[in-house]
């Protein structure tokens, strides 16, 4: 029931809110890259899992092909980060039909579990393939009646699984969801969202990079968790309650840590605006970082490249004669 | 059964009883007809209903077997110059061809409780063996404002006695009404029923300390605790007075006799008081025919008095989000939009004047994690505090002639009327501007208070303290 609700949400919501980019990560989140390790790697550089699940909504109405454009789809070369030699393979599914979306290991990334339901659509490995080193490949065409149709989200899901098959490199990519083979150009009306996130933070202290999850109106608390953040600086929450004088706890190398916090009646139905802001007297460098939101049922909630609703802080300013 | 309590109402028993004199100004009011009967006030919404045999038409008229004419409910809306409007017979929905009688709006007015002949057409009533007697319906209003067909109560009796006349609880849990069933002291009594989840218990008497051999009738309850009611039984001016009993925890207290003028020689019923018992309506045949009079006291007493405030602007100003949290490293700047910029989470300030300020509030983190300053703006509208304020001076002394006046009150939308004015020391006048001699020294708390002149149930009334010296 409450998953119901919270799609139904996030449907009235999607229809309200104007979304023309489909980045990701977002141009909202300013952050570098999504990031994914070989399956050899050492979860202390920052992937727990060394896979990441992105999933895309794409409208009902929408009949032109889609296209998935990947960024740096290779592991070698200038982006991604060398641990000895260049030796991984990394492996990218897209997966449409029945179960992509709703299967609850799919967005629970649960890795022993079903997490690749759905109809494989399409899918490539890459190593050290320089020709695609800094350069676009492309996934596609895809009708979207080959996604997932839910009628909660007013469209259809597609799902696409990032996954280190072998080797131990880091692989730092972005992605693109496009009605064109060859450039990027935004589907209207199509969004994209996860629900567990692993990404590159800045190097520049001065950058500071967001996610916005949604709350829907059943949450009352939630709990944050985040991986080798290596305590660098300090998330602060923002929202229409919040000025970012509330901060959620950082984990350090290699370390889980979770906080809880309370939701305002104002952030329900809206996002947050979750900053992450470096030590400022700080000199980290390549930082990979996991993050993921619970509600108080301990169901994920999902971020989403383009926030919805509101999340800047209003204040409310009262006045008591005397 | 009005015919009945018409006959009651000429049986008149005179005993002795407590009086409460008091300066009370009665008026007939302007609607009554000579030639009828008008009964059975009740207020609702600057509106008076009420029971009436007057003819309603010169071309149809409804009629007992002796000619006499039925009693039908009318309303008459009060207007703000104080005069009321042609009484307008009420709509088929709570008016039967038959008589009808006292009616009770429950609190809201969507609840209707109204006395009338208990069959609604003639077949129906002839074809009664036990005639066609009173009783009391319901009936509730939809969200368009309809009223839906009045249901017999289940404490009706349909051969054996009539009931009516009902009132109830500001809680709807106690329904007190009369009746003349056999189980009572005198002709007709008055009893009560409670509501328990949705159904009327079997009707109880209210005792002897109430019913009398005699006649009770037209309880009202007031939301104070005290239920009036008219009796001839209890003594008093004569014929059907009018009287009081509290509810207390140990029981109904004895009855008391509201007095003069409210009650005379003749008689006297059916008292409807409002809320803050200032004023009340109530039947009286001291005329020769039952009519409707107000009845205002000439100084009316006040609830809720308030201390005047001094006329200042000043406030706190603050943002109700962050007033909980530890907002340590931010500065909040408030520029006030009269020249004026202060420094705090939390600020007081004093403004000259009444009138519309643009504030503005400017966050910066002074730690320098949210980097544009929060900027917000808050159009604040300062008014004079809506209140009676009395000037005069503070400390005068004795035989003095002091002025006292309302000159400097503000009072939103409310339009005062008389105002009435109580020196503390049992001295009362009217007025806006009145002048008062203290022949004693102390510390007096003058209160001036005022109806509003378009909603007679709303007052206002404020008082300060004198210290007067030798």
């Amino acid at each position: 029931m409450i998953r119901k609700n919270t799609v139904l949400t996030l449907l009235l919501l999607l229809g309200l809110t104007s979304s023309f980019a489909q980045p990701v990560p977002g141009l909202d989140e300013n952050i570098p890259h999504l990031v994914t390790f070989g399956s050899d790697g050492d979860v202390a550089w920052g992937d727990d899992s060394f896979c990441q699940i992105i999933f895309f909504k794409i409208p009902e109405s929408y009949s032109d092909p889609i296209y998935l454009h990947v960024f740096d789809p290779d592991v070698g070369g200038t982006i991604d980060e060398q641990k000895g030699k260049w030796d991984t393979q990394m492996s990218y599914s897209v997966f449409g039909g029945k179960g992509a979306w709703s299967e609850k290991d799919a967005q629970n990334m649960v890795m022993d579990g079903n997490y690749d339901s759905g109809t494989l659509l399409a899918s490539k490995e890459f190593g050290e393939v320089s020709k695609y080193d800094g350069k676009w490949y492309t996934f596609g065409p895809f009708n979207p009646s080959e996604g997932e149709l839910r009628s909660e989200f007013g469209g259809y899901v597609f799902k696409i699984i990032i996954e280190g098959i072998s080797g131990d490199d880091g692989n730092l990519y972005n992605l693109y969801l496009s009605n064109h083979a060859d450039r990027n150009h935004d589907v209207e009306g199509a969004s994209a969202f996860y629900y567990k996130y692993k990404f590159r933070l800045h190097d520049d202290i001065h950058e500071v990079a967001h996610i916005y999850p949604h709350i829907d109106e059943k949450v009352v608390s939630i709990k944050q968790t985040n991986f080798d953040w290596d305590n660098d600086g300090r998330i602060q929450i923002v929202s229409l309650a919040r000025l970012g004088d509330e901060l959620m706890a950082i984990s350090g190398d290699s370390k889980w840590v979770s906080s809880t916090h309370k939701i305002y009646e104002d952030e329900k139905t809206n996002s947050l605006d979750l900053q992450m802001i470096k030590n400022q007297s700080g000199n980290i460098k390549s930082n990979n970082v996991v993050i993921y939101l619970e509600n108080q049922y301990g169901e994920k909630l999902p971020f989403f490249s383009i926030p919805i609703g509101e999340f800047k802080y209003q204040s409310e300013i009262g006045f008591e004669g005397f | 059964m009005l015919r009945l309590l018409s006959t009651i109402l000429l049986s008149v028993v005179i005993l002795s009883g407590d009086l409460l004199a008091q300066e009370v100004k009665i008026t007939p009011l302007s609607f009554n007809n000579k030639y009828s009967e008008e009964l059975f006030p009740c207020y609702i919404d600057s509106s008076l209903i009420f029971a009436s045999n007057r003819r309603s038409s010169i071309v149809k008229n409804y009629s007992d077997e002796s000619d006499n004419l039925l009693f039908h409910l009318y309303i008459t809306k009060l207007h703000p110059d104080s005069t009321w409007s042609n009484p307008q017979e009420l709509d088929n929905t709570l008016n039967i061809p038959f008589n009808n009688g006292q009616i009770w709006f429950t609190r809201g007015g969507d609840t209707a409780y109204v006395t009338r002949n208990q069959y609604d057409t003639y077949g129906k009533s002839k074809k009664s063996r036990s005639g066609n007697g009173l009783g009391i319906f319901v009936s509730t209003k939809n969200r368009l404002g309809n009223w839906s067909i009045p249901k017999t109560l289940p404490i009706n009796s349909q051969g054996n006695y009539n009931t009516g006349q009902p009132t109830l609880s500001p809680d709807g849990k106690l329904m007190f009404f009369v009746s003349d069933m056999n189980n009572g002291y005198g002709k007709t009594d008055i009893f009560y029923s409670e509501n328990i989840n949705g159904t009327w218990s079997a009707p109880q008497n209210m005792g002897s300390i109430i019913n009398t051999p005699g006649t009770e009738i037209t309880p009202y309850f007031h939301p104070s605790g005290k239920l009036y009611f008219a009796s001839d039984g209890l003594g008093g001016a004569g014929g059907l007075d009018i009287f009081f009993t509290l509810q207390t925890e140990d029981g109904w207290t004895d009855p008391v006799n509201v007095g003069e003028p409210y009650n005379s020689p003749g008689n006297d019923y059916a008292y409807f008081i409002a809320s803050h018992e200032a004023w009340g309506f109530f039947t009286s045949d001291r005329s020769g025919v039952d009519d409707i009079y107000r009845a205002d006291p000439r100084y009316p007493l006040f609830d809720n008095i308030s201390p005047q405030k001094e006329i200042k602007f000043c406030g706190s100003l603050f943002d109700r989000k962050m007033s909980d949290k530890n907002m340590a490293r931010f500065v909040f700047k408030w520029d006030m939009g009269d020249g004026n910029v202060l420094m705090g989470k939390k600020v007081d300030h004093c403004y000259k004047k009444p009138g519309k300020y643009h504030v503005e509030l400017r966050v910066s983190d002074k730690q320098g994690f949210i980097k544009e300053d929060y900027v917000s703006f808050f159009d604040l509208n300062i008014k004079r505090k809506i209140q009676i304020y009395i000037s005069s001076p503070d400390t005068v002394r004795i035989n003095s002639a002091i002025d006292f006046n309302t000159a400097r009150s503000f009072f939103g939308d409310f339009v005062p009327d008389t105002f009435y004015w109580n020196f503390g020391d049992g001295f009362k006048t009217k007025g806006s501007n009145v002048t008062y001699t203290f022949r004693k020294p102390g510390v007096y708390t003058v209160s001036c208070g005022a109806f509003s002149k378009t909603q007679p149930d709303e007052t206002m009334c404020n008082s300060k303290k004198i210290v007067v010296t030798e």
